[in-house]
């Protein structure tokens, strides 16, 4: 299979820095034995991936000199583009001191950060599954650009982004957050998925230049969301692990001391709004909640209008016995061209929603959105539900012929008729 | 497959679609090319905006590729290319076809002999094709990662001129890596 000469050595170095970026770091320090020419390749080597520490006999702890020997040799020498951390620990292998572990690994990141890494990332698993700890203290760095943080506990030190002027771009997967604030001046895009809130505070996230937002599938409360002036996407879904729920089935407050959803809520005397407001410079929205998720809703009583809006998703929540969220969005986002909405498809869900009552209030202007171009119905069938929703469009203004919808067994309508019953 | 040339001639002229033509080193083969295709290549892209509109019909001579590489890096390249041809959107523009379907290509294209990917791997870091560049890597990454430098040295061809007190210098050098 091999060639006669040796012909990868002769590769242009971009090429084969490149290829040792690829490698888990064990692998690529260890060809500087393979010859002459592969002695100092490693050493300027862009990206180093620390990996897969389990496989070494006696895990983190003998990782861990290579971990540090690594960083030392790279001191003074080419410039470290990202360090990407994927480390395992088995804690079943032996009495494990978990402190200092946390101590040494912690100290990985601020020595990454010390050669100027531009991108970092940093998952550890532990198993028995149990979160890495980071360090209570703010990361400091002129060059990190981007930086994503998986299984790991973060806290308020850590989460203080404004020692690190350069970032853009966060990601958080599978985090516990574990604090009441998480700020960055200079974000612009920003993911956090699958993350664990607090369930009795909310989080105050402050991301002033934030251009894209992701906030998918996390539990505990809804965070405050701070105002976003140059914010231009922004996908956002709950599904059931959240909070702000009332225990007696309600959307507004039921008073009711024994409803923990509702006791820690802090209605609308305390804050007005706790996450719409922050996403109002919005021109491309994706909301989604089951409809016992009854932030949005209350929300809406003091949310100022959505004026860029373009495009906007709704999913389940917006279906409830007086559609209000739907109504609220035709007519507080004059601009919207395209809005698709998505009923749940579990009737039931939406059956009990359909029987809770509040106080609401009444509609203002009759005319909705006037750049409307297309609403869509993604659905099941065509049920109830839809039938339903299919009126409150019409008695908003929206004529039939711009809506259209779409079965998932694959049958499209288009209406051509509604009977007033 | 034949030599791109075939199978992108037709396609490109039939629905109008601007074409390019490349030339390999030895001036052996002209290829017409697809644009979006050919503008998954940073070099070429740059190689079109120092020219000028009026070099295109004479084609653009490759002079560090020569006929064999540039058939292969251009099926690559037509498969990858993006459904419709924008020449500045073409990198951000999604490709004509599926994710899976792109995913098992790649996977067989790379399936050549060592001369074949070190011809590619060369010629994707000039040519500066992000993708090719990335697979190509990865597959000889992968033919490193976890094996010993006797493993290794054979299935790259790599030869060594190190003596066994060399070997033994380099080792203790970084002993914290062995």
């Amino acid at each position: 299979m091999a060639s006669g000469a040796d012909r990868i050595s002769d590769l242009p170095e971009g090429v084969l820095h490149h290829i040792l970026s690829l490698l888990p770091a064990q692998d690529a320090v260890r060809t500087c034995v393979l010859a002459q020419s592969w002695r100092h390749h490693w050493r300027s080597a862009p990206a180093v991936r620390f990996a897969g520490c389990t496989g070494w006999a006696g895990g983190v702890y003998t990782f861990g000199p290579f971990v540090d020997g690594l960083l030392n040799a790279r001191r003074g020498g080419a410039s470290l583009d990202s360090c990407d951390f994927d480390l395992d620990v088995d804690l079943d292998l032996g009495p494990y001191d978990v402190p200092r572990m946390e101590r040494r690994v912690n100290s990985w990141i601020r020595r990454a950060l010390r050669r100027q890494v531009r991108e970092l990332r940093f998952q550890v698993s532990i198993k028995p599954r149990l979160p890495f700890v980071l360090e209570d203290r703010p990361l400091a760095s002129d060059h990190l650009t981007r930086l994503e943080l998986v299984s790991v506990q973060g806290n308020a030190g850590v989460l203080d982004f404004s020692c690190c002027p350069a970032l853009e771009d966060l990601k958080m997967e599978d985090c516990d957050v574990r604090s009441v604030e998480m700020h960055s001046p200079s974000l612009k895009h920003l993911r956090i998925i699958y993350c664990l809130f607090y369930s009795n505070y909310r989080t105050g996230m402050s991301f002033p230049s934030l251009v894209s937002f992701d906030f998918v599938t996390n539990a505990g409360r809804v965070p405050m969301l701070e105002s976003m002036p140059s914010l231009e996407t922004a996908k956002v879904r709950f599904d059931h692990f959240y909070n702000d729920r009332c225990d007696n089935g309600r959307l507004d407050d039921c008073g009711d001391a024994a409803c923990d959803g509702c006791y820690y809520y802090y209605g609308p005397d305390d804050y007005n709004c706790v996450f719409l407001e922050g996403l109002t410079e919005a021109t491309d929205l994706k909301l989604s909640a089951y409809p016992d998720l009854y932030v949005f809703n209350r929300d809406l009583e003091w949310c100022p209008a959505y004026s860029k809006l373009k495009t906007l998703v709704l999913g389940k929540w917006f279906v409830s016995a007086d559609f209000r969220g739907l109504i609220w969005f035709l007519h507080h986002a004059p601009l919207l061209e395209k809005l698709t909405l998505k009923p749940s498809k579990s009737l039931q869900v939406c059956n009990n929603l359909m029987k809770t009552e509040g106080s609401y209030k009444p509609l203002e202007q009759p005319i909705a959105a006037s750049h409307l171009q297309v609403v869509e119905i993604i659905c099941k069938d065509v049920d109830e539900i839809v039938l339903q929703i299919l009126k409150v469009l019409n008695a908003n203004g929206i004529p039939l012929e711009k809506i259209r919808i779409q079965c998932s067994d694959g049958y499209n309508f288009v209406c051509t008729d509604i009977n007033s019953s | 497959m034949a030599a791109a040339a075939d199978s992108s001639g037709d396609g490109g002229t039939s629905s109008g679609e601007k074409t390019i033509v490349l030339v390999s080193s030895d001036n052996s083969a002209r290829f017409e090319v697809r644009e979006a295709a050919a503008l998954l290549s940073q070099t070429v892209r740059r190689m079109i905006d120092e020219a000028g509109a009026d070099a295109s019909g004479d084609g653009i001579t490759l002079p560090d590729v020569d006929a064999k590489t540039l058939a292969k890096v251009l099926e690559y390249c037509n498969k990858h290319a993006p459904a419709s041809s924008s020449s500045s959107a073409a990198e951000a523009a999604p490709p004509a076809e599926g994710e899976e379907d792109l995913e098992r290509f790649d996977r067989e294209f790379v399936r050549v002999d060592m001369g074949t990917l070190y011809s590619l791997v060369t010629a994707a870091s000039y040519l500066k094709i992000e993708g090719l560049l990335n697979l190509t890597c990865q597959t000889i990454a992968d033919m490193i990662k976890g094996k010993t430098p006797e493993q290794i040295r054979k299935t790259l061809g790599i030869t060594s001129e190190f003596t066994p007190e060399e070997e033994d210098e380099v080792r203790r050098e970084n002993a914290w890596a062995f």
